[in-house]
């Protein structure tokens, strides 16, 4: 017989409140976003047998942000003592690539995603806490020079404007627009602070230039679960959006490791794991209809829609400008309020996959792209781009 | 006084570049099959994956590829302060690109193709040596 090759749909989401400093602690919240994907299907725990825990799930485990392999064990005996058939690694639309795969193949029929934190920061203030005397970090860190995650992408924005001639003004409209999905999403965190200007965002504080932090995401709690079942518990399932192909690519491990060229039209891991996709889909770039583009900085976002093939090397900017990314553009992207304005819960690579799963189920109310068939999410890390994974999804 | 700013955790496979340091030589992988110099150090060349790499001072001189003025920092060094990538000079067929702090300089006057160097700050206390840029 050897391995299947089954149809494969995402069958349950839920997203657990998303706020600032929740008195949740991440187990409790994971549960809540695992039970919830679950209901959302119609299926009980009993029905998973496989799991794809991202980093941080491994409560036996005193380092919270370690990618533990541990974390199967703790979470198959807390979750009712049984053998589980899978276990996927990872995260975002990489690791429902990889849990798609594995319930294809017939290794599993029903694969729960999911990842929530509480009470720990990821940005700058992540540090506050040192102890006195020389930090001690990796070898190749930036720390030690000055630079943490965000003085990253600010670096890549700042040769990024000095190659293709992209203002600070140009940059900012990202902000813009995530702000005004935002405010039509009530689970976002900023929606209720209403509408940006790209004048607000440009002045706003500055972070690392040519950064301001409406550039930046935010830094909140919350957790979020996705079901990824097989076509025979699929089609007993009242919402299903069919995973019509999807891929992972890695380019690098270090930020600072890539050399010149940073921006070509051969690309890096984004450009791979989108081409990927959309050929094992059949679909082309024009039939999508809504897009959720990981979007940790303004620069990634337009970054994103310049290596997913959307428009050319270099237009990113000017796509968002001309309201293509809004509702009644040719690519309505990032709908939820991304992670600008919608939601950054530590490691929201999950997030993009929920949002386009509800506009394909038509659950997003004042946001909702009408009449959306296919949709496409994008998780991504490292250097814009040195980690992706890109699901193309469909309501058929 | 003492060194308050975080230090890498240094691992054996890379002590020929930070005794370099300690000589204030800029000593990164080079391979000796196609030319390449690897930045940051990988076990292998990462132009033609052979292992027969020696470490070769470089002279560590380059121009701004891009950098940040840090305004919003993780609270090791007095704000506002410069982080910078520099293309050093070297021959062969892979760039090298190194971040580091950008110093002695007024950071409204960095700019993309600015002239900088390497250079060093013994730390005693800890017997090692950092590195940073500086304008050329």
């Amino acid at each position: 017989m050897g391995f299947s090759n089954r149809r494969v749909a995402i069958v349950g989401v839920h997203t657990t409140e998303h706020a600032r400093k929740m008195a949740q602690t991440p187990f409790s919240l994971q549960l809540e976003a695992i039970k919830g994907a679950v209901a959302d299907a119609g299926l009980t725990l009993a029905d998973v047998d496989g799991l794809a825990p991202n980093i941080g799930t491994d409560f036996h485990n005193p380092a919270p942000m370690l990618n533990s392999s541990l974390a199967h064990m703790f979470w198959s005996e807390q979750l009712g003592g049984r053998p589980l058939k899978v276990v996927v690694h990872g995260g975002g639309s990489a690791q429902l690539s990889k849990a798609a795969a594995a319930v294809s193949a017939g290794i599993a029929d029903v694969v729960v995603v999911f990842f929530g934190k509480s009470a720990f920061a990821t940005g700058p203030t992540a540090y506050a806490a040192a102890p006195p005397g020389a930090l001690r970090v990796g070898e190749w860190d930036a720390l030690p020079h000055g630079g943490y995650l965000v003085t990253w992408y600010a670096l890549w924005a700042q040769r990024y404007m000095h190659e293709f001639g992209v203002t600070k003004e140009e940059l900012a409209e990202v902000g813009v627009v995530d702000r005004h999905y935002a405010t039509l999403n009530p689970a976002s965190v900023m929606g209720h602070k209403g509408e940006l200007t790209v004048e607000d965002v440009v002045t706003s504080r500055q972070i690392c230039s040519p950064l301001n932090l409406l550039d930046c995401s935010i830094d909140n709690d919350g957790a979020y679960a996705l079901v990824v079942a097989s076509e025979d518990v699929a089609k007993n399932t009242p919402n299903p959006v069919w995973i019509l192909g999807a891929a992972e690519s890695y380019y690098t491990d270090f930020y600072a490791s890539i050399p010149d060229p940073w921006f070509s039209e051969e690309g890096h891991a984004v450009k791979d794991a989108a081409n990927r996709a959309f050929d094992m889909s059949g679909v082309s770039r024009d039939e999508v209809d809504v897009a959720n583009l990981y979007d940790c900085f303004s620069i990634t976002y337009v970054r994103d829609l310049e290596e997913m093939g959307f428009c050319k090397l270099g237009e990113g900017a000017s796509f968002v400008k001309d309201g293509q990314t809004r509702l009644g553009g040719s690519l309505p992207c990032n709908t939820d309020g991304g992670l600008l304005s919608g939601s950054h819960c530590g490691e929201p690579s999950g997030m993009p996959t929920i949002e386009v799963v509800r506009q394909l189920r038509g659950q997003c109310g004042e946001r909702q792209v009408p009449n959306a068939k296919i949709g496409v999410s994008l998780s991504q890390g490292f250097a814009v781009h040195g980690v992706a994974g890109v699901l193309v999804m469909g309501t058929e | 006084m003492a060194y308050t700013k975080p230090l890498p955790t240094t691992t054996i496979g890379n002590v020929a570049f930070w005794d370099g340091l300690k000589e204030h030589q800029f000593k990164i992988p080079h391979c000796r099959e196609c030319g390449a110099y690897n930045w940051v150090p990988y076990p292998a060349c990462k132009n033609c994956q052979s292992e027969d790499l020696d470490w070769s001072p470089i002279s560590g001189k380059g121009t701004v590829w891009t950098y940040s003025v840090v305004h919003r920092g993780a609270g090791f060094h007095e704000t506002p302060y410069v982080v910078a990538v520099a293309k050093l000079d070297v021959d062969g067929p892979r760039s090298v690109l190194v971040l580091a702090n950008l110093i002695n300089t007024n950071p409204d006057d960095v700019h993309i193709g600015m002239p900088v160097q390497i250079g060093y700050d013994d730390v005693p206390e800890e017997n090692m040596t950092m590195y940073h840029l500086a304008p050329a």
